[in-house]
């Protein structure tokens, strides 16, 4: 019978690969980009191997660095710095990669009901699990490719180091798929899989930098990120590890198989709870809004005191680098402005917390669409709720909370070692120009359609211009294209009103003009 | 002993505290077509998700063809078709590719009446699911389970959202199916489809089995009940063969009659010059709701 059981696994993975092309491509060009153009930043910032060295002795001994990053071990060459900038937090994003294909081959289809008229045909019961498996590997081989040919081509490193970093890669992508196939098994809600998915890779993140931290390998074997660390590409390269991950990865595939053999078709442990049988207060688009975003809200919250934390507790450390003139401190005058370093790194610091509030509210805005193409936003306007209110709703929740985000990250920056009130300050004063971008994101929900894309259009023009844009030296009038270019440098420079209130201004008129365009549409477009 | 496509006895399903099927009962003979009736939450869906092997039976015993549907399940789904009430499909592929695609796990290549089908429920295969209304939807699942020849047809409510032209298309369908010799499973909450197409039905509620027969024998449980205003002489009436529970009150007269005699009741109550006659027809409705109503009472 195990054979039956497996049974259309083949014509189930060729549909898998249709459906998760996106993401195997995605993988493999995203991976291969982001080393290139971690390296073409490094040779800038610290170009020679003193430099680096002088990077190893201050920044990255911080625990901060430690946690985030892992220790910083081999400077000699732009590989090795390339891989400690971001490597660990690419082996984080492959785990969640792999998790989220192999959950949406898997669970969604059960969820959504494809599973269901799948399961009626000569298909057997692991035919999805197998089908998410394969899926799931090629996106981590994608990543692994993307991350050797990257490391080969933007950084020049040699084969073995190369290959050695692209089997960090499947080590934990293999883990990450592991985990999500009992996932996928345990929890009854596609959500709830990947979510719990994902908080076990970050718990096993989090191990890991305390690990790191306190210079401890035993815990730090404990986990898949602490199996990569021990592979040691540009230092001294064991494929052992890669034999512990496969074991843990099939270890982990055989739970999902004897937890699926046992369960329905849609059926898990962990089942929705049932919720109130009536709907209280919740009568209103605004009230709907801060029901279904107050989880995600806490989520951001969380994640915003620890930037906060973590930016604050780098001030210690660049007052000490206050006195250098290395290419570090160059490059952090060239993002913040002149004067003080550590003023220059708070107001810096505080324009990437902006850029994440903005993520923040346009991940609350950018629901409309959902909203539209779920056919929910046509039973809203059914009902006496005006177009204005629907689409309104959500950006006067996101508008509102932009000040409150903001404060919290400025609170935690200054807790954790910054000035307090200057802290507080630089964050707050961000406000205007996250306003700027969440509008923006109003006005592509209302054109509708392929418009809806200019809503993550303006973070993704804002972060370039804004951020790298000043680092590579762009051009002084793109610079401007970006509202948070706009936005007083405070500590380092003095509060002023007038560009406030003009980024203010041009927001409401974004609103205004997504208001216009939302009455004359069709819903759905 | 008939040759039994679909037999479940004292089916049970517990899922958690909630009882889904406490003792159900349903047979189905190889080539008839079968009606399968139930309030919502009666059961029907989690019979028929036992009868594919989606859920493991809790208790008592469920087989198609002769074979346990959780343990050969592959092997089953070769033969079989289904269509559920609420059809998902890939948003990104088109019509035609989920067509193809349903087909081809059923393990068939080539189906013989693909694009006949594709025509007959006027189906656009080259728009993108995402794009597709509810009927539209449901027009997917039916042209690939009537585009090639199967044994059984498990249609779980499969005409909802269609208009009626299209639901008149999926009768003529089912009933050509029926004619090459294909066991249909039929869930709906359409009686008058139920009645047109089913030589059987069974009625279930709260996950057991109220009622089950052969449609002609239930129906002639169930007589037609006439009304007539007859100023005087209906008594003759209590005379005739397959007239039953006649009552005379004043002008007003009801009784029950049975199918084969509506002609010879007719002509006697015109003979009688009525000032107003009617005859409703003996419904499936009127059973049903005869055993829910009885069922509620309980």
């Amino acid at each position: 019978m195990r054979s039956r059981a497996w049974a259309g696994t083949a014509g189930l993975t060729r549909l898998a690969l249709s459906t998760e092309r996106r993401w195997i491509l995605g993988a493999l060009v995203a991976y291969a980009a982001t080393y290139v153009a971690t390296a073409s930043q490094i040779r800038q910032i610290a170009g020679t191997v003193g430099e680096r060295v002088g990077l190893q002795g201050t920044v990255a001994q911080t625990p901060a660095f430690r946690v985030l990053l892992g220790p910083f071990e081999h400077p000699g060459s732009i590989g090795g710095t390339t891989l400690w900038r971001v490597g660990l937090f690419m082996l984080a994003v492959v785990a969640v990669l792999a998790a989220t294909v192999l959950v949406r081959v898997t669970r969604r289809a059960e969820e959504q009901g494809q599973a269901e008229l799948v399961g009626a045909a000569a298909v057997g019961r692991l035919a999805a699990l197998g089908a998410g498996a394969v899926a799931a590997s090629l996106v981590v081989l994608a990543a692994a490719l993307g991350t050797a040919v990257g490391l080969a081509a933007g950084a020049g490193a040699g084969a073995v180091d190369a290959v050695a970093a692209g089997a960090q890669v499947l080590c934990v992508g293999a883990a990450g798929a592991g985990v999500a196939a009992v996932a996928a098994q345990v929890a009854q809600a596609s959500r709830a899989a990947l979510g719990l998915s994902i908080g076990i890779v970050l718990a096993a993140y989090a191990v890991r930098g305390a690990a790191d931290v306190r210079h401890s390998d035993v815990v730090d074997r404990l986990t898949p990120f602490g199996w990569a660390e021990a592979i040691d590409p540009f230092g001294a390269v064991s494929w052992w590890p890669l034999l512990t991950a496969a074991v843990a990865a099939l270890g982990l595939m055989v739970v999902a198989i004897v937890l699926r053999g046992r369960r329905d078709l849609g059926s898990g442990l962990l089942a929705p709870r049932p919720g109130p049988a009536s709907a209280g207060s919740l009568r209103t688009p605004v009230a709907v809004t801060l029901r279904l975003e107050a989880r995600p809200a806490v989520v951001w919250t969380l994640a915003l005191v620890g930037f906060g934390v973590f930016v604050g507790s780098l001030v210690p450390t660049i007052d000490r680098l206050g006195a250098a003139e290395g290419g570090l401190a160059d490059a952090l005058r060239r993002l913040g402005g002149a004067g003080a370093l550590t003023d220059v790194f708070v107001g810096a610091m505080a324009s990437i917390g902006g850029l994440a509030v903005a993520g923040w509210g346009l991940a609350l805005v950018t629901r409309v669409h959902g909203d539209e193409t779920g056919g929910r936003l046509e039973q809203v306007l059914a009902t006496s709720a005006s177009r204005t209110r629907a689409l309104l709703a959500p950006a006067a929740v996101a508008g509102a909370g932009v000040l409150p985000a903001l404060a919290v990250v400025g609170l935690a920056t200054g807790v954790a070692g910054a000035d307090l009130g200057d802290a507080v300050a630089a964050s707050v004063v961000q406000a205007p120009a996250v306003w700027v971008v969440v509008a923006l994101g109003v006005l592509g929900q209302a054109v509708g359609g392929r418009w809806t894309v200019l809503a993550w259009g303006g973070l993704v023009v804002a972060t370039v211009v804004g951020q790298v844009g000043a680092a590579v030296g762009m051009p002084e009038w793109l610079q401007q294209v970006s509202p948070f270019t706009h936005v007083p440098g405070v500590p380092s420079e003095r509060f002023e009103i007038v560009p406030e209130l003009a980024l203010s201004g041009v927001a409401a008129l974004l609103l205004g003009l997504a208001v216009l365009a939302f009455r004359r549409r069709d819903v759905p477009r | 002993m008939p040759d039994l496509a679909i037999d479940v006895r004292g089916l049970v399903k517990h899922y958690g505290s909630t009882t889904a099927l406490d003792g159900l009962d349903l047979q189905v003979e190889t080539g008839t077509v079968a009606g399968f009736l139930g309030p919502n939450g009666a059961g029907k869906s989690t019979t028929i998700r036992i009868l594919l092997g989606l859920h493991r039976a809790g208790g008592g015993r469920a087989e198609v063809f002769g074979r346990d549907p959780f343990r050969d399940a592959v092997d089953l789904h070769r033969r079989l078709a289904y269509v559920p009430g609420d059809v998902a499909l890939w948003p990104r592929l088109t019509g035609g590719q989920v067509i193809d695609l349903l087909l081809g796990l059923r393990g068939i290549k080539d189906a013989p009446r693909r694009a006949e089908m594709i025509e007959r429920f006027e189906l656009d295969p080259t728009r993108r699911a995402s794009t597709y209304s509810k009927g539209n939807r449901q027009k997917v699942a039916l042209v690939a389970a009537f585009a090639a020849d199967t044994d059984l047809l498990v249609l779980d409510e499969p005409t909802s959202g269609l208009d009626p032209l299209m639901e008149a298309e999926f009768q003529r369908c089912t009933r050509e199916a029926a004619g090459r010799g294909a066991t249909v499973l039929l869930s709906s909450h359409i009686l008058a489809e139920v009645q047109q197409l089913c030589d059987t039905v069974t009625i279930v509620r709260s996950g057991r089995t109220v009622l089950a027969g052969r449609l002609d024998e239930l129906r002639s449980v169930t007589r037609s009940r006439l009304t007539a205003t007859i100023a005087s002489g209906a008594e003759v009436l209590g005379r005739l063969e397959g007239v039953h529970d006649l009552e005379v009150d004043g002008d007003r007269v009801v009784c029950t009659i049975e199918d084969a005699a509506t002609a010879e009741v007719v002509g006697a109550v015109a003979a009688l010059a009525p000032s107003a006659l009617t005859i409703e027809p003996p419904s499936l409705e009127e059973l049903f709701l005869r055993q829910y109503g009885a069922a509620e009472d309980a």
